[in-house]
């Protein structure tokens, strides 16, 4: 038998080339009784390795090969939890020394050495470095500082035969060397692949690692293909000369527990205060009180529902959980925090009577086993979205209330995708850069790395690029088997994670790009390992409902946001129209179609919109039936007596994953558990033989319980057109509230709500000339940027938003802030050498850029005058002030010189306020082709729109967020929108055409197209064009 | 110092290991002092090759190479 000690995964990030499962197989087909894994510096594998391994039937060791500060490497296995928890403390330290590349010291080594195997010597170690550079004495000094350092029963010189040259003078002398100093001997093979046929996957990703190409050479480029996961045979056939140092494996890995254990409960217990019993009491009583409030009087209180839930919550020993999210939730409501809870949590009484959300699980009759069930094993996932800019002060308080030692924020491995996987890969094949921009730009941004190749033969686009195929196989081939690697460690956007023991007994922490410490496990791995995941998620949706609040407040006409009345006529008869850019959920142009078709009039109408617009649902193709159903134009029909009480409010169509699983409960009585697993099955829309599996369970099931097969077999291909990804209602609910609201805002405060979201970008659906766009189809005058009147962030007023300094491409916070305030405090600005003189922040490109945007258009608007005139400005307004003298205000734009200057062409000032603020202010870019467009028969797009159905028309603009979601056909289509001086129109863009004319919808170089095709309003919904032909300006 | 001389030669071999070779005159090998793989210019379809320094009866040191699984050898370098 032999055992590897001595692996890389690929979460060595770039240093190893094979999947866990790959490795565990080949290790399991081998017949290894064990397997240690041992990534360079990180243990970020471990949690899905512990899991994974006794499935293969291989006995897991948890080890790190450590780089260390000096040279060389040192491999260090954990013999039990205390050896983890060693090199927990000792990776963070790594960390910490150098973020980037990672370091381990030799003082470290000495602090945390306790429960841990060492194995120096093979090729990797400082002792080998030393001895091929002939210098014995120092590898002696230093195998005798471990063993000093570890004792001999802890120490081992590892040998490895990897056929590279030196290997046999380097194993007699570590051979004579381990018996002088009386050190046990390994066998090891620095396995960095399961199989020696991914050598090049290997040696590309340390092509990319070194940056540098296959054809260049790099110490660090490995020579040959012979660090696979060799068989116990093979490795006994390299060291026939050596049988001790392959028993040792064995006796090594036997001495090696499994540690740490995988799910332990880690979550902190609550402090309860005096008063209550225990926590179980507290949240009772938490609950008890908060469902008076919410529901008015005892009597109203769903007490069954509560008790039910509670007790659920009890048996699977999320008390203090509950307890920990009802604390953060009362924290930021203290300190009037925005917030809202969102996801599967919405589906909990319990969470609502906490006012952890804000839907009423009871009174929607939501089923709470779809976010907590007994027979289900994962944890319970709370979300909630807090106003983007105050979410820090949440997370303080989670660090401050449970101690900076047991707190931190969860990683996330981004993983290649399609475009970085072309780059990256390319790059290190020698292909030339401009190919592989050229054809990454071009890729879908979230295709996966194994789906270029299938991509380039489908998308016009891609062919456009003339790239040679051919060269591009081995990178395609390259790609398929990097996909999914990791290849980035950041820091999840909100997931947080509390323990009660000190972090680092479970997890290495190491700091973020922005100084935070995060766990080295992904949300999985950390819930592997027993820690819960709290998502404090920031929504910049909130930040703009709080900012509209603000606004209004100033104006002196406040809002009170949460009495908006849900009722609201006006904003109904808007969301009807299709009126919804801008608003939460309701904005992208399908769902903006969908609005016109539904003609919503209450929030129930809202919460299906939200749950229909989703990949699940349109593929499964209920979104018609849907609407046919609701305007009574289609009966509404239920293929079983049970599924009446379950589909009735979704008249009888699959809408939301709760009544996947009530129809798996009712028709089959699969056990909620049994139903969830179902819905797991195909919301993650995994392979067609497991779900064919649970079809198979669901008719055998259901037969039993009388349902007539064929039925039954109906049934089950409605659940399964809901193959992949759908809402939960719960989540559908917290978004329909927010999405209602807002649109109420658009509706009533439109210049404040518009400024707000202006402030917010990046978010939502459309860039900031769109919103600008809509602000002014509502009556809203958008004003530029004007150093005398803007503040540092848009505002709204009495039927105008004045943009503010922040929207200024590259304006530093500081800077707006200080324009405003000097302004506020010393008056207007007189002059350009006004503004210079007192805004010391300002630096030469701001000042440049206000000018070309427009700011300074109230002294004689002429931008180049003014341009010309600003380094003088600046010369002077510096050495007033180091001469600490007070001048009169310099006035060089007065300068006669100045009035010499022919100004910018009406084009060139429209072209740099869309550089430089993203909206044309004097004008719409389109505007000034108007003429050339007329003559070419292109209609401005509102007489477009207003033309008969069926007619064919001709119409060119700016084109805004071309993109190809999945549709029921499976075919391609592209939905875009169309923006001109007059408005928008949205596009659809069907196969043929797209085949055809696609190459310009998603070339980066090009902005204005035009587009001739058929007017159609679907049942009376709003019109939108069906491309015929597509072309570029 | 080292040449690269990049020629097939004829090589006589034993258990597969090189015992003399013929580059203009025959050279008996005394030694094989190293053995190696190397993997190639795999991107361009190259197969592994292994790699001999040797030294012949005379003294003299030379690297022959051949890919695995072929009887094709060349004689990679010498060594001044």
């Amino acid at each position: 038998m032999f055992v590897h000690l001595h692996v890389h995964s690929m979460y060595s990030m770039l240093h190893g080339a094979s999947r866990l499962e790959e490795l565990l197989q080949k290790a399991a087909l081998e017949g290894a009784p064990a397997l240690a894994l041992t990534d360079r510096d990180s243990v970020a594998g471990l949690a899905e390795f512990l899991r994974l391994a006794p499935q293969y039937g291989v006995r897991p060791i948890s080890g790190v090969d450590f780089t260390l500060e000096e040279e060389g490497r040192i491999v260090l296995l954990a013999q039990n939890d205390e050896g983890y928890e060693q090199i927990c403390r000792l990776v963070t330290e790594a960390h910490q020394i150098n973020r980037l590349v990672p370091q381990t010291s030799r003082r470290g080594l000495s602090r945390y050495r306790d429960g841990l195997i060492a194995l120096t010597g093979g090729r990797f170690s400082d002792v080998s470095a030393y001895l091929l550079r002939r210098e014995y004495h120092l590898a002696r000094e230093r195998l005798l500082f471990y063993r000093n350092l570890y004792g001999r029963d802890q120490l081992y010189v590892a040998l490895s035969r990897t056929s590279l040259p030196g290997d046999a003078s380097l194993v007699q002398h570590l051979l004579c060397l381990s018996d002088e100093c009386g050190l046990g001997v390994v066998a090891a093979n620095d396995v960095h692949y399961a199989v020696s046929s991914d050598f090049p996957v290997h040696d590309i990703l340390v092509c990319m690692r070194t940056k540098t190409t296959v054809d260049q050479t790099h110490p660090a480029r490995p020579l040959n293909s012979e660090n696979d996961l060799k068989s116990a045979e093979q490795m006994k056939g390299l060291f026939a000369d050596c049988p001790e140092a392959v028993a040792n494996t064995v006796l090594i890995a036997q001495r090696c527990a499994a540690t740490p254990r995988l799910g332990q409960s880690l979550f902190p217990q609550f402090t309860v205060p005096d008063g209550y019993e225990d926590g179980k009491e507290m949240l009772r009583q938490l609950v008890y009180q908060g469902a008076v409030r919410r529901y008015g009087s005892m009597d109203e209180v769903p007490r069954a529902r509560l008790d039910h839930e509670l007790e659920i919550i009890h048996q699977l020993g999320y008390v203090d959980y509950f307890l920990v999210v009802w604390d953060i939730a009362a924290f930021a409501r203290r300190r009037k925090i925005r917030y809202a809870g969102r996801g599967s949590a919405a589906d909990s009484a319990v969470a609502y009577c906490l006012y952890i959300t804000d839907v009423d699980a009871a009174g929607r009759n939501l089923l709470f086993e779809r976010f907590m069930s007994l027979e289900r094993a994962e944890k319970p996932d709370i979300d909630i979205d807090f106003d983007s800019l105050r979410r820090d002060e949440v997370r303080d308080y989670v660090y401050q209330r449970y101690g900076a030692d047991h707190v931190a924020s969860v990683c996330t491995y981004s993983t290649f995708r399609g475009r970085s996987a072309v780059r990256e890969i390319g790059k290190a094949l020698g292909l030339p850069e401009g190919v592989c921009a050229n054809l990454a730009k071009r890729l879908p941004y979230m295709l996966h790395a194994d789906q270029i190749e299938a991509a380039l033969a489908r998308l016009p686009e891609l062919r456009a690029a003339r790239i040679p195929q051919e060269r591009l196989r081995l990178l395609f081939a390259i790609a398929r088997r990097l996909a999914g690697f990791p290849r980035h460690f950041g820091t999840h956007v909100g997931g947080v994670v509390i323990s009660h023991t000190p972090l680092l007994r479970i997890t290495p922490l190491q700091p973020s790009a922005k100084g935070i410490l995060i766990t080295q496990f992904d949300k999985d791995g950390a819930e592997n390992l027993g820690l819960v995941k709290l998502d404090l998620l920031s929504l910049r949706t909130m930040s703009a409902i709080e900012d509209t609040n603000r606004q209004l407040e100033e104006q002196g006409r406040p809002l009170d946001y949460d009495e908006i009345p849900l009722d609201d006529e006006e904003t109904f008869e808007m969301i009807a129209k299709g009126e919804t850019i801008g608003v939460f959920q309701l904005e992208s142009p399908a769902q903006r179609a969908l609005q016109s078709r539904l003609a919503a009039s209450a929030l129930e109408d809202i919460v299906a919109s939200v749950a229909l617009i989703r990949p699940g649902p349109i593929k499964g193709n209920m979104v018609d039936p849907f609407l046919a159903r609701k305007k009574g134009l289609e009966g509404i029909t239920y293929l079983h007596p049970k599924l009446e009480p379950i589909l009735g409010k979704t008249y009888g169509v699959v809408l939301f994953q709760e009544q996947v699983i009530e129809i798996a409960t009712a028709i089959a009585e699969f056990t909620p558990g049994e139903a969830d697993q179902l819905r797991r099955v195909m919301s993650h829309a995994r392979s067609g033989a497991e779900m064919d599996q649970i079809g198979q369970d669901f008719i055998r099931k259901a037969l039993r319980c009388g349902v007539n097969e064929q039925v039954a077999e109906t049934i089950f291909s409605y659940m399964r057109g809901y193959a992949s990804y759908g809402f939960c209602e719960a989540h559908a609910a917290a978004f329909a509230a927010t999405a209602y609201k807002t649109a109420y805002l658009a509706r009533h405060m439109p210049a404040e709500f518009f400024a707000a979201i202006i402030n917010a970008q990046p978010m939502g659906y459309y860039p900031r000339h769109v919103l600008a766009a809509e602000a002014r189809r509502r009556g809203v005058h958008v004003l530029g940027v004007d150093v005398n009147q803007s503040a540092a962030q848009a505002k709204g007023g009495e039927g105008y938003i004045r943009l503010g300094f922040l929207q200024v491409l590259g304006m530093r916070e500081e800077t707006a802030r200080q324009i405003d305030l000097k302004r506020r405090c010393g008056g207007p600005f007189a002059s350009l050498g006004d503004f210079c003189e007192r805004v010391t922040d300002i630096d030469r490109l701001t000042a440049e850029r206000l000018i070309r945007a427009g700011a300074f258009d109230f002294l004689q608007g002429n931008r180049k005058a003014l341009l010309w005139a600003l380094p003088e400005a600046i010369a002077a307004s510096r050495a007033a002030r180091e001469s600490g003298e007070l001048i009169a205000h310099v006035r060089c734009e007065d300068d006669e010189r100045s009035f010499s200057i022919e100004d910018f062409s009406p084009q060139e000032r429209l072209s740099a306020e869309y550089q430089i603020l993203g909206i044309g202010i004097s004008g719409h870019w389109m505007a000034q082709y108007r003429d050339e467009l007329t003559r070419a028969a292109c209609l401005p797009i509102d007489q477009a729109l207003a033309g008969m159905d069926g007619s064919v028309v001709s119409v060119a603009g700016i084109i805004i967020r071309p993109h190809r979601p999945p549709t029921k056909s499976g075919r391609t289509v592209v939905f875009f929108s169309l923006e001109d001086e007059t408005g928008m129109a949205d596009v659809t863009v069907f196969q043929d055409v797209y085949q055809r004319d696609g190459a310009v919808l998603f070339d980066p170089r090009r902005h204005m197209i035009g587009v001739r095709g058929v007017l159609q309003r679907r049942q009376g919904g709003a019109p939108q064009i069906m491309a015929r032909r597509v072309w570029s300006l | 110092m080292t040449r690269i001389i990049g020629k097939e030669i004829l090589v006589d071999e034993r258990n597969g290991n090189p015992i003399a070779f013929t580059f203009r005159e025959r050279y008996d090998i005394a030694e094989v002092l190293e053995c190696w793989l190397e993997a190639g210019e795999w991107w361009r379809g190259q197969q592994t090759r292994e790699i001999f320094r040797v030294m012949t009866s005379l003294g003299g040191v030379f690297e022959l190479e051949r890919s695995v699984g072929s009887d094709d050898w060349r004689l990679y370098k010498v060594w001044d």
